[in-house]
């Protein structure tokens, strides 16, 4: 699988703290955790409420398939895969998938620029939403 | 022979500059020219390091050889804070400059505030310059006890410059200044600086570790003073 770097967000619609706590921690291990490059390693930001966050690392496309992010849930969920449904629609930030259990939509992905943006584009799209939503995000507007 | 000091750099290294500027009043310098790896390098006597997080490393610096992180203006950071800083932390006689460079034209108007290097303890204690959210607007300011002292210039310039702030309060000034120029009027009128530096919030490139405010653009030779230094000395500074 390709290696790629790109900013992935996550939205919080309808998990418990320690649902959401598990979510991000798990995609906290994903992607590079060692190079020489910082701007490689995974780090993150987290919105001011908590409720959301934005990644960046070079991932392994592996990690963005909608079937590997379904499954990241329901094994949080400790459910069947089958039980986790998803929703894709392609707003301007990017590729967004609401994803949903027992018919409640409960977290949302977004893949800045698009499944196949080049760095460049994926972090233009995540500065334009950032810029665009400033409150949920800066301490200072 | 000594070197040509203040003649716009001619034939000299910044760094030295920096090194022999007040040089037993000189805290920490970050130089920020890095290679590789996450260390923030303090390359004043303390060698009290920070810690980078996202940045581009070896990017083209100021034009003294050296190289520069770039800052994406979304979750990169240079996490400063140390307990020896927080410590030592200059709250009543101060300098801080460094330089900077933006990404692009679109970060003076994009409407969201970007530190360049900044150490608060919270709204009402702090020292920061840095992108506020006027057009073009770029903020230098310092705040002691819920007084903020702070000078806004307007800049439209895709280049290198350098911003630094001086802070006394036994002299009851503050100044700012643009590649060695002073702007604005001396502030007077300082506040009691209370309480210490948090540990989120002692930072280039961002205002807290969480991160927001992120720097968009370019960070070279950032260096923190326990005393203010002369309008004088901030020339020889602000120029490359």
């Amino acid at each position: 699988m390709a290696q790629r770097r790109l900013y992935l967000g996550i939205e919080n619609i309808a998990l418990t703290v320690p649902q959401q706590q598990a979510l991000v921690d798990g995609l906290k291990t994903i992607g590079l955790q060692n190079d020489p490059s910082p701007a490689k390693i995974n780090h993150w930001r987290i919105r001011l409420d908590g409720d959301g966050a934005i990644f960046e690392a070079e991932f392994d496309d592996a990690n963005f398939t909608v079937n590997a992010l379904r499954q990241r849930l329901a094994t949080i969920f400790g459910v069947l895969l089958a039980q986790v449904t998803n929703a894709t629609t392609n707003p301007a930030a990017g590729t967004v998938l609401t994803m949903s259990y027992q018919s409640v939509a409960r977290v949302r992905f977004v893949v800045f620029g698009g499944s196949v943006a080049t760095y460049q584009e994926s972090q233009n799209a995540v500065r334009a939403y950032l810029a665009a939503s400033s409150a949920q995000w800066e301490l200072d507007t | 022979m000594p070197a040509l000091s203040g003649l716009s750099g001619m034939g000299e290294d910044y760094k030295q500059r920096v090194l022999a500027t007040r040089s037993a009043a000189l805290l920490r310098y970050w130089m920020l020219d890095e290679a590789s790896g996450t260390s923030m390098v303090d390359s004043s006597a303390n060698a009290d390091h920070g810690v980078y997080t996202g940045v581009d490393l070896a990017q083209p610096g100021i034009g003294d050889g050296r190289t520069c992180p770039n800052w994406d203006g979304v979750n990169d950071k240079g996490n400063a804070y140390t307990a020896a800083l927080a410590a030592a932390f200059p709250t009543a006689e101060g300098s801080l400059g460094g330089f900077c460079k933006v990404s692009g034209a679109g970060v003076y108007a994009d409407g969201t505030t970007r530190q360049v290097a900044g150490f608060r303890v919270d709204a009402n204690n702090r020292v920061f310059f840095g992108r506020s959210t006027g057009a073009g607007s770029m903020t230098l300011q310092y705040s002691a006890g819920g007084t903020a002292k702070l000078v806004t210039a307007t800049l439209a310039t895709l280049g290198w410059f350098h911003m630094c702030l001086t802070w006394s309060k036994a002299a009851d000034e503050v100044r700012a200044y643009i590649n060695g120029i002073q702007i604005g009027a001396t502030q007077t009128g300082l506040g009691t600086w209370v309480g210490a530096v948090a540990s989120s919030a002692a930072n280039i490139g961002a205002t807290l570790t969480t991160p927001s405010g992120v720097w968009s653009g370019s960070i070279a030779h950032v260096g923190l003073w326990n005393a203010p230094l002369t309008p004088a000395e901030v020339a020889l500074l602000g120029v490359r």
